[in-house]
């Protein structure tokens, strides 16, 4: 019977693309795990309440990064500040408001290549205007301004491609209530657009915490605490990423380690806060 | 530009069917003009079957159009069409039954006499007998004009039925014992009045299928 | 006696080169519904969008003629779009509630338009939805969101969203052309009760529903209105070859 459907054939193309795509996925989890794992192993035996309670002493000759850690959470939120306004801004300009044409194209072709450029240039530029022209020094803010500047281009896209997204039915529908522009970008189009920026601003985080190159001649390599909250801010500071160089550059490889692992649990923590506030944004949405 | 093939098709199917129903009335109409002048027993009762023939074209015209309705909602001259379908059959089938009932009363009564004791039969029988030949060739050819100079002559029939009316009490009046034989001849009278009206019938709709209108009154 | 609501005359409308509406003149009637119907690309919707100046929004338009609304000319340079489109309220082809609970998306209008107190929204938001047909399916949940209703659901919110500042003229693009029959007739039932308070108008593909529901219907063709009429008449009788050839079916 040629004309039965019981006849399953073997298809070996369709097995080894499955085992393929298998092994690339196992791989992938087998790297993420092995990174944290070696840093879990490597770093776990030197965590203790000091290291994050204090700040080093050589008069003590103790290690402790409460100043990196401090450091790293006031750039964050400086930079998100400076950029998150600016950027999404930005986006809402492009998308909403430019009609196309050619500065519309200069713009997005500058942002594109402001994302191109190597971090070491930023700091570069960081360093000379923010430091030395804005008489700014080595400071949290003029790092956090340098960090504004590379991570604009991430959260303009990210906004830009949110905005892009929001169906244009809700345009039309907003205008056809009579709407102004502002009050329909306002009600309807940034918060439509919200889960999308919310990815942008996880992205920028990541690069924030990241970074050392540009920050370490703008921002410094300070682990001091300094108690006059907003006058940390035009105080030098160094990250813990920077703490990180430093311990490896003087091959301090059980502190690495330590701030490495410290620096993980950040970024979970950090990606979980942001995760949650863009759920409960969501959730008022309904 | 014609998009809807099947359709177009039934459409003109039902044109055609309408227009043979009409045709084989016309034959009807004629075999009874031939049965009052020489009554024909065998031909009497071709009438009669031939009279369920046209019963079965009505069905078939009646199924056609309420299928049409059905299946393909029709509008505008579509529409005007399919109603008239459903309204004319009624009408055709109705001249067909008056017809075959002419024919029964010419078996059962003595003719002869008819056309010297009611003059005015002669020319009402050659009025339904054109005004028939019209109706038929108004279907065909949706000849609204037609129609309408049709429609128009069943005043005429109207006035000469009246006219056989009083001959036929003047006759009873001065022959009571042939009662039963001067009914027959009012009956005779009487139908091919009605067949009249159902020409008459026909040719208003044929004029709706054309305007949407009966009577200068606006049906849709 | 009809009164005019809405009074069109000699309106042109162009797309940069593209002529998309030639000289179209017409009288909309107060408490009717007028449907527009004709093949894709005729210029009904491009018409419908004219009336509350929604192709405001496309570049490239220019218009002349005169579109009055009660006597006032809606193309005026004093004329405020928000104020117009307060009085002219339009619902789509696509169901678009907005994505926020079905309460705040009847409320968008009312608070567009300045209503902060809370009881005159409870109110609003309440007849709204009792005016589209939908209160009683979501009067338990109105904190519900609007995207988790049904499609026809999402339509007749839609409506309600329109009504919710009591508009004057409703126009509809092709409201139930994304809907299920059921819904369809669901809002097709609405249209009887919606023209005792407003002006209706819609655009529909659907010739059916336009003899079901339209006291009046427009043909459109190419950017011409070749033919206006009382429902009955234009489909009954049509008196141009081009609108009789286009709602039996024979337009290629």
């Amino acid at each position: 019977m040629h004309n039965s459907i019981y006849d399953k054939r073997v298809r070996i193309s369709d097995n080894v693309i499955r085992v393929l795509i298998y092994l690339s996925a196992f791989v992938s989890v087998a790297i993420l795990v092995g990174i944290i794992g070696l840093v879990v192993i490597k770093g776990a035996p030197h965590l203790s309440w000091q290291l994050i309670s204090t700040v080093s002493s050589s008069a003590k000759n103790t290690f402790g990064i409460l100043g990196n850690i401090v450091n790293t959470l006031y750039i964050i939120v400086i930079t998100l500040l400076i950029v998150t306004p600016l950027g999404v801004g930005g986006a809402v300009y492009l998308n909403e408001y430019a009609k196309g044409g050619k500065l519309v194209r200069a713009i997005e072709f500058t942002i594109e290549t402001l994302s191109g450029i190597p971090s070491i240039i930023f700091g570069l530029f960081g360093m000379v205007f923010f430091g030395t022209v804005l008489k700014l020094g080595f400071s949290i803010l003029t790092g956090a301004l340098t960090l504004a500047l590379m991570v604009l281009p991430i959260i303009t896209s990210s906004t830009q491609v949110a905005l892009k997204s929001v169906p244009e039915s809700y345009r039309a529908g907003a205008t056809g209530m009579g709407a102004t522009k502002w009050y329909m970008i306002r009600t309807i189009i940034l918060p439509s657009a919200m889960p999308g920026i919310i990815t942008g601003i996880i992205l920028g985080i990541g690069r924030i915490i990241g970074e050392s190159a540009a920050l370490l001649f703008t921002a410094g390599s300070s682990y001091y605490l300094v108690n006059d909250f907003f006058g940390h801010i035009f105080k030098p500071g160094g990250t813990l990423t920077i703490q990180l160089y430093l311990s490896m550059t003087k091959a301090r490889y059980d502190q690495a380690f330590a701030v490495a692992l410290v620096l993980i649990i950040l970024v979970f923590v950090l990606n979980r806060i942001t995760h949650i506030i863009a759920n409960r944004m969501n959730k008022e949405k309904g | 530009m014609v998009t809807r093939k099947k359709f177009d098709y039934e459409i003109n199917h039902l044109k055609k069917d309408i227009g043979e129903m009409a045709e084989a009335v016309s034959e009807t109409v004629h075999t009874m003009e031939a049965l009052i002048k020489h009554p024909d027993v065998v031909q009497s009762k071709e009438l009669v079957e031939h009279d369920k023939y046209i019963n079965e074209l009505q069905k078939n015209i009646e199924t056609r159009c309420l299928s049409l309705l059905l299946k393909q909602q029709p509008v505008a001259r579509d529409l005007r069409l399919v109603s008239t379908g459903l309204k004319v059959v009624t009408d055709l089938e109705r001249i067909g039954d008056q017809c075959a009932d002419i024919a029964e009363i010419t078996i059962l009564t003595k003719m002869d006499d008819l056309y010297t004791k009611l003059p005015h039969i002669a020319s009402m029988l050659d009025h339904i007998v054109e005004m028939m030949e019209q109706l038929t060739l108004a279907v065909k050819n949706e000849d609204v004009e037609l129609a309408k100079e049709t429609r128009q002559k069943d005043q005429k029939i109207n006035i000469l039925f009246d006219k056989c009316k009083k001959d036929v009490v003047m006759l009873i009046k001065e022959d009571e014992g042939n009662i039963d034989y001067y009914l027959d001849f009012l009956m005779i009278s009487k139908y091919l009045e009605k067949i009249g009206d159902h020409i008459k019938n026909v040719c208003e709709w044929i004029e709706f299928n054309e305007t949407g209108m009966i009577d200068n009154f606006k049906l849709v | 006696m009809e009164n005019t609501k809405i009074k069109v005359e000699h309106l042109n409308l162009y797309y940069g080169q593209n002529h998309a509406l030639k000289d179209v003149t017409m009288d909309i009637y107060e408490n009717k519904v007028t449907a527009f119907i004709g093949p894709s690309g005729c210029g009904k919707s491009t018409f419908l969008k004219t009336l509350n100046r929604m192709n405001d929004l496309i570049e490239n338009v220019k218009i002349d003629g005169l579109v009055e609304l009660d006597d006032e000319n809606i193309y005026d340079k004093k004329v405020d779009t928000t104020l117009l489109r307060k009085k002219v309220g339009m619902v789509f082809q696509q169901p678009n509630p907005f994505p926020m609970s079905i309460y705040d998306n009847v409320a968008y209008g009312p608070r567009l338009h300045g209503i902060k107190d809370k009881k005159r929204l409870d109110e609003i938001v309440t007849n709204s939805l009792k005016g589209a047909a939908l209160y009683d399916e979501v009067k338990d949940d109105l904190k519900k969101s609007a995207l988790s209703l049904s499609g026809g659901q999402q339509q007749r919110l839609c409506i309600a969203r329109a009504l919710a500042v009591e508009p004057e003229v409703i126009l509809m693009d092709e409201p139930t052309s994304a809907l299920d029959p059921i819904s369809t007739l669901k809002i097709e039932d609405l249209m009887e009760d919606l023209k005792k308070k407003y002006t209706v108008i819609i655009v529909t593909h659907n010739m059916q529903q336009a003899t079901r529901i339209a006291d009046y219907t427009a043909f459109f063709l190419v950017g011409e209105m070749v033919e206006y009429g009382k429902t009955r008449d234009l489909f009954a009788t049509p008196q141009d070859k081009r609108t009789e050839d286009y709602i039996t079916g024979r337009f290629g």
